[in-house]
């Protein structure tokens, strides 16, 4: 007992004598911070006594100055003032010429693509003795809106926009439907040999037309569908069955359209199948809505491909199948002289480019988008 | 999506999660930890139990030695004096030296035995826990086993739920597919062998005259009676579908039909034209549709409206507005010798005339070559325009701006701007228009067509080749004539005309284009 009691004693003690120590300690401590400081605030006065010596001597060397400074100074900042104005404004006024020579570069190669348009409107409602005048008339002194009936007489125009429309839309309508069922296999259904399949379809788009042409001719005429006389050997199926079938398949639609379908996530078709959806059903309420602007893209380029199709009908077909741009070149020109009603001509060729106008215009965006990625023409 | 799908979907595409694994495995050292602690416990046991039984064999083997000691005194007094009591001691004590002996000697076996049995229970113990930890705690075991196997479960039951479906698909592609295959069987795949094999498919007609050629390829004539000269009789000639038919020709292999077309008089004329066509409007037409392009690329307002005007030579027929061109460079009531006599010149010649021009003679009788040419030239780049701003316009907007940022700090010139930055950045786009305006001139068909008539030439002009003739034109006039082999045959040279001339324009692209 006595012992630890010491012991406590002793702790008690050196504690403190260490709190003792420490006080001491902080105390000089203390003083040695007291003794920085003031030596600080020493040197502190000392430095700023010796400044203002310093001060004087700047303060008498800038005193020569101030005369001469302030307007030399004012003097270049209003010469770059000028200058910077001058060049900005030179800037802007060859911005300005440059910008009047960009518009009338442009406005005059407008000028050049319209007026060919403008002409064949013009022309179409001039009579042929205005139109033969030796100095030309920029606008028709009288409309003669007789031409336009008398052009549907002569080219028969009726029957030839009848075949057309048919051609079209039946064309288009049974192309879209094998497109998007073939779209959707190559994009969704897996098999043995589809991307090799795929690639051969897209290896023949390089090989020009003409070259299926030869055989499809001769395929067509072996099935007795070619009359190009006056076309009682065939029937309306045969007629028009000819001109449809051998382009309903375009790989390039389906390509595109195959493209399209691939960047609708597979999940939505899974999911689909397992809620039991029929894959016609999904086809028509998931993928088709989807791509939409493709599809749209693709109809007025068929349609137009019908339009301006020329070529084949005019090797297959009767007078009477005959599609609008076939009645358009020989119907107002004399075989052997040339020498045509041009007026009636030129309303045959507006009625003709007419529609194609106005799909222009309400679909534009449709065809802008369609073209950029095919690069063809129907 | 219904939710059986869901978990079905989920389950298939995830694996157990990190975290979970880590949280486990914290779980599991834990109790490693402690197993090996308890293992330690249980040693040190062993070994106090070991050092107590031999702390008690130590204390009888030192009982012993003292025994012993007595003993050898009472030996030694008993040699001193000879005492019965003494004797009966060391009797005594020789008896508990004997015992203990054979305590210790038991002992020593049993505590070795002892110690052994222990060990070796203990032994046995801890491997059975070794064993159960490692079944138990082992991550690889235990976690990724359970979660894969829950993978491996549900795949499987969502393969087995869908796999008549899935062994269906596998037919239903060819199903869907059958009437597109049945299509381009009959029109592309047949049409690219039978065009080949007709190409390659000649007859002996042995009628046919021969006749003699002079120098210049003309056929040469009799001078007394006017007649051509006939050599003799018998030649190859091509497929024919009409004789084909009537199926009694019979037909060979041959390259009379290649031969043909190559020494067919007109084709010089032909490759003349496309050439002509080509050279002159591809560069002409890109060039500007990459100025307008530029232009229309600089400007703001008006853009759309300018764009749409730009575009519209494309929303065309080509044979109608070329029926419009041939209107406009018409000259009503043209007489070969009286060209100022005629009642109209023609727009083009009125405005040509105000610059103190012309008039020419553009397309009708009597008008030259290059009158021609120079009209089809105007019409295929104002046909080709639109297309081509179109692609560039699109290219040009999709370069990155920060070039031309670039471009104005350093106050680069416009013209340098256009050389260095906008035509390399673009030259993809312009490898791309360039190729596709080469593949359109080799192809120029309907826009001579639209301008000419399906005669080809201007009225009046001599008979023979066409003077405006081009390849597509040869084949469908070879086509109409019934000479399907010759048709083939021009069609496989027009196919490698175009292929070596994109080949070389990719070659040229690919060594100026900057990407």
């Amino acid at each position: 007992m006595s012992e630890s009691q010491n012991e406590k004693l002793e702790a008690v003690e050196a504690a403190e004598e260490a709190a003792v120590a420490e006080a001491q300690e902080a105390a000089a401590s203390e003083a040695e911070v007291q003794e920085a400081a003031e030596e600080a605030v020493e040197a502190e006065a000392s430095e700023a006594a010796e400044e203002p010596a310093e001060a004087v001597e700047v303060q008498e060397v800038s005193a020569e100055e101030p005369t001469a400074k302030p307007t030399k100074s004012k003097k270049i900042k209003t010469m770059q003032e000028k200058d910077l104005k001058k060049v900005v404004s030179a800037q802007k006024v060859f911005k300005v010429i440059a910008q009047i020579l960009l518009y009338l570069f442009l406005g005059s190669m407008a000028l050049v693509i319209i007026f060919p348009f403008y002409w064949m409107i013009i022309s179409s409602l001039k009579s042929v003795q205005e139109y033969e005048l030796p100095i030309p008339t920029l606008f028709p002194q009288t409309i003669v809106w007789s031409n336009y009936s008398e052009a549907i007489k002569a080219a028969s125009l009726f029957n030839l926009f009848k075949n057309t429309v048919i051609v079209g839309v039946v064309s288009t309508i049974l192309s879209l439907i094998v497109t998007v069922i073939s779209a959707f296999v190559f994009a969704r259904l897996e098999f043995k040999g589809r991307d090799t399949l795929f690639a051969v379809l897209l290896g023949t788009m390089m090989i020009p037309g003409e070259l299926f042409t030869i055989t499809n001719y001769v395929t067509v005429s072996k099935w007795g569908w070619v009359d190009t006389t006056t076309g009682n050997s065939i029937n309306f199926l045969q007629g028009y069955g000819v001109l449809i079938i051998p382009f309903l398949i375009s790989i390039f639609y389906i390509y595109l359209l195959k493209q399209n379908f691939m960047q609708i996530p597979n999940e939505l078709y899974l999911a689909a199948k397992v809620d039991g959806t029929s894959d016609l059903k999904y086809l028509w309420k998931v993928m088709i809505p989807l791509a939409l602007p493709t599809l749209i893209s693709i109809t007025i380029l068929k349609m137009m491909g019908a339009w301006n199709s020329y070529v084949w009908p005019r090797l297959v077909s009767p007078q009477k199948f005959h599609l609008i741009t076939n009645g358009l070149r020989t119907a107002f020109q004399d075989a052997n002289t040339g020498v045509a009603n041009i007026p009636q001509q030129m309303a045959a060729v507006t009625m003709v480019s007419i529609p194609l106008f106005l799909v222009f215009i309400f679909l534009r965006k449709y065809i802008m988008k369609g073209v950029s990625r095919s690069g063809i023409k129907g | 999506m219904s939710d059986q799908s869901v978990v079905a979907l989920k389950s298939v595409n995830s694996t157990v999660s990190e975290e979970e694994v880590l949280a486990l495995k914290e779980k599991l050292d834990a109790k490693k930890q402690a197993f090996k602690s308890e293992v330690n416990a249980r040693k040190q046991e062993l070994a106090d139990k070991a050092a107590k039984l031999d702390g008690e064999l130590d204390d009888k083997r030192a009982k012993l030695k003292s025994y012993e000691e007595k003993k050898k005194e009472l030996l030694a007094d008993l040699k001193a004096s000879k005492d019965d009591k003494k004797k009966e001691k060391l009797e005594k004590v020789e008896e508990k030296i004997k015992k203990l002996q054979k305590d210790i000697k038991a002992r020593e076996k049993n505590n070795k035995k002892l110690i052994k049995e222990n060990k070796k229970s203990l032994n046995k113990e801890l491997k059975a826990k070794k064993k159960e930890f490692k079944k138990e705690f082992n991550p690889e075991n235990k976690a990724y086993k359970l979660g894969v196997k829950r993978v491996l479960w549900e795949k499987k039951k969502f393969k087995r739920k869908f796999a008549d479906k899935i062994k269906f698909d596998k037919w239903k592609a060819w199903l869907y597919l059958l009437p597109t295959l049945i299509l381009l069987a009959i029109f592309t795949f047949w049409p690219l062998i039978n065009t080949v094999k007709m190409a390659f498919t000649v007859y002996w007609d042995p009628d046919a005259p021969i006749y003699q050629y002079d120098e210049n390829g003309d056929i040469v004539t009799d001078d007394d009676t006017g007649k051509k000269v006939i050599l003799g009789y018998g030649k190859y000639k091509g497929y024919n579908m009409g004789l084909d038919i009537a199926g009694e020709t019979k037909f060979q292999f041959g390259i009379s039909n290649f031969t043909e077309v190559l020494k067919y008089d007109g084709f010089l004329q032909i490759m003349k034209n496309t050439i002509i066509l080509c050279v002159a409007t591809v560069p002409i037409s890109t060039f500007l549709a990459l100025l307008i392009a530029v232009c229309l690329n600089a400007i703001k307002p008006l853009r759309r409206f300018l764009q749409t005007i730009f575009f519209m030579p494309y929303v065309t027929n080509s044979i109608a507005i070329g029926m419009v061109f041939a209107a406009m460079f018409n000259i009503v009531g043209v007489n070969e010798h009286e060209l100022m006599l005629s009642k109209s010149l023609g727009i083009i010649n009125n405005i040509i005339g105000v610059v103190g021009l012309g008039p020419v003679n553009w397309i009708n009788q009597g008008s030259g070559y290059w009158a021609n040419i120079a009209v089809m030239i105007i019409y295929i780049v104002w046909n080709a325009l639109p297309f081509k701003i179109l692609i560039l316009l699109g290219g040009l907007q999709s370069v990155n701006k920060q070039y031309y940022e670039a471009a104005k700090v350093d106050a680069t010139p416009a013209w340098r701007v256009f050389t260095r930055i906008t035509v390399p950045l673009l030259s993809p786009m312009i490898a791309y228009v360039v190729i596709t305006g080469f593949i359109g001139g080799f192809k120029e068909y309907t826009s001579i067509i639209g301008i000419f008539g399906d005669k080809m030439q201007p009225p009046g002009a001599a008979t023979g080749t066409p003077r405006l003739q081009t390849m597509v034109g040869f084949i469908y006039e070879a086509l109409e004539t019934n000479s399907q082999g010759l048709a083939s045959a021009a069609a496989i040279i027009l196919f490698l005309l175009i292929f070596a001339v994109t080949l070389v324009n990719l070659y040229v692209s690919k060594k100026k284009t900057h990407y």
